[in-house]
């Protein structure tokens, strides 16, 4: 009695990816299906049928009494209570040493939304990596031009230094299958023309190049977020910008119910594969998707932050060229098991800037926060909280 | 309403007949598309056992009424079916699994391939190592020692 050979992929995709990596060692059958594309493509796909794990990323975490600070990334499954610290896979940033500058320049890796289990991290000035949090997989990247003029605003001739720093996308062209990166930027704060200027990284020629920017301008500090062949930015008039990862083109796909002024309160992100965008004004936080066919925007849900306030954080910290968001971050719907029959998911949050960071669960029923886990560490306000499904995907 | 519904009989291999309402073989993509292309009473499945066929038919019958008759009140025969389909795998041996995964992915029904493959994941994921797995499923390993071992190192952090 064997497996029927070509059967055996049906079965193992419905495995963990861990369980995978230590099943290579069964036979060279095994072996060949579990490393073959096909199957990477096929398990993600019967992965992303159940809910997502979340990653907590801090970027600045204090590992000891003595202030050692370091990148910490973190997965956690929904109904566990075990908050997994994964291994560092970047290697540390390189302070940077320029002539003209008192101190060496040492910036700290962020990271992009996640792809098909793959996540980017970077630092502003040098250094790109993505990565498989779970197969340990990750590739660097070169320098994009975007660092090289970034690191030209530090020279002492340069007087516009607005301590603006734009945030780089990551997704999938999803006709040839493809990965890229892109860099999109508003000109003006560099000297330059036009009203954007955008790069894109090709993994399979390796380099940055040009392209065609938007001719509306982007708001600072939002991460771009990725949905179905598409990366998305906020414009300066809180419209939605789009970039069509095939085509490498430039559309305003849509007006924003959104008022808020403070670009700090508003974010963009995708639940359950919508483009939702969300907008909070102290105690109050809506979230809001966008519907595919119609483009008209739905109200999902509208969360009171002040029932349980001590899981959120009111206003921003004082501090002089503070990043980050100071939403709460809807992390995800919780799809699956007793949350399947009712009438309006539960939803996971999480809030860096509380006093005390969790990831929360929502229950819109009886408009009621639950806590997941218990946190013994330090977080940094930089954390972010970001779904994604484990895979054993990577670039080649 | 009973006497209207059209009945269709399915041969196994080895010439074990099944008469089942035409909704039960709808069940099947192969067998529909059999079914509108050839509308004959009876249809020959070569490929499959009567031993193995009563069982596709035992789960086609059981997941047909349930839709039918689910309406409303989906949620309460959902776990019902959920639990009907424990039992169904629970005392099965792993050869039958074997026949019934071969049997649903050539009569194409993709709610039985996955209940089938999920139950052998299940027992892979019981394994405490590469050995047992081995074992358990009756694979021959065409790893040389060398291979083996190097495979093992390769991905030793995964057995944390």
């Amino acid at each position: 009695m064997e497996l029927p050979h070509d059967l055996v992929g049906h079965i193992l995709e419905k495995l963990p990816v861990k369980s995978l990596l230590r099943f290579k060692s069964v036979s060279v059958q095994w072996k060949s299906t579990i490393e073959s594309g096909h199957f990477k493509k096929k398990h993600l796909v019967c992965r992303q049928s159940q809910d997502p794990d979340i990653l907590l990323i801090s970027p600045l975490e204090f590992s000891d009494l003595f202030g050692c600070q370091e990148n910490v990334t973190r997965t956690f499954t929904m109904d566990s209570s075990d908050l997994i610290r994964l291994p560092n896979l970047c290697p540390s940033p390189n302070p940077i040493h320029l002539d003209y500058y008192p101190v060496p320049l040492v910036y700290y890796y962020v990271v992009s939304w996640s792809c098909d289990g793959m996540i980017c991290y970077y630092t502003y000035l040098n250094g790109i990596y993505v990565v498989n949090p779970i197969t340990r997989w990750f590739r660097s990247v070169p320098q994009a031009r975007y660092q090289t003029v970034l690191l030209d605003t530090f020279k002492p001739e340069y007087q516009n230094d607005s301590g603006i720093f734009w945030k780089l996308g990551f997704g999938k062209d999803e006709f040839t299958d493809t990965y890229k990166l892109v860099w999109l930027y508003n000109s003006s704060d560099f000297g330059l023309e036009n009203a954007t200027t955008c790069e894109v990284f090709d993994f399979s020629t390796n380099s940055w190049r040009y392209v065609t920017a938007a001719s509306s301008r982007i708001l600072d500090e939002q991460i771009p977020v990725y949905l179905n062949g598409l990366l998305h930015w906020f414009t300066d008039e809180r419209r939605i910008l789009s970039f069509d990862l095939h085509t490498e083109t430039f559309h305003i796909i849509s007006k924003t119910p959104l008022f808020q002024e403070d670009s700090q309160f508003i974010l963009m992100f995708t639940l359950d594969n919508q483009l939702c965008i969300s907008q909070k004004t102290w105690p109050i936080q809506e979230i809001w998707s966008l519907n595919k066919s119609d483009k008209t925007w739905e109200r999902k849900y509208l969360l009171n932050l002040q029932t349980d306030s001590h899981l959120f954080a009111e206003e921003k910290p004082y501090i002089l060229y503070e990043e980050g968001t100071c939403c709460a971050i809807p992390v995800m719907v919780l799809k699956n098991k007793k949350n399947k029959n009712k009438k309006k998911q539960s939803l996971v949050l999480y809030d860096a800037r509380s006093k005390n960071p969790n990831l929360m669960v929502y229950d819109p029923e009886s408009r009621s926060y639950d806590i997941c886990f218990s946190p013994n560490y330090e977080v940094h306000y930089l954390t972010i909280a970001v779904s994604y499904f484990p895979s054993l995907i990577s670039i080649v | 309403m009973e006497n209207e519904k059209k009945m269709i009989t399915l041969k196994s291999s080895d010439d074990v007949t099944f008469e089942v309402e035409e909704a039960v073989v709808l069940e099947s993509q192969f067998l529909s598309h059999l079914v509108q292309d050839c509308p004959a009473p009876e249809h020959k499945i070569k490929e499959v056992t009567g031993k193995i066929l009563s069982k596709v038919v035992e789960y086609c019958e059981k997941h047909v009424v349930v839709v039918v008759d689910g309406g409303d009140s989906s949620s309460s025969s959902g776990d019902d079916l959920k639990k009907w389909d424990d039992k169904f795998i629970k005392e099965m041996d792993l050869s039958t699994v074997y026949d019934l995964i071969a049997a649903a992915n050539y009569l194409n029904i993709q709610a039985l391939l996955d209940l089938m493959c999920q139950r052998v994941a299940d027992v892979i994921t019981a394994c405490k190592d590469h050995k047992e797995i081995r074992e358990t499923l009756g694979i021959v390993s065409d790893y040389t020692a060398e291979e083996e071992a190097e495979v093992l190192k390769e991905n030793e952090w995964a057995f944390d």
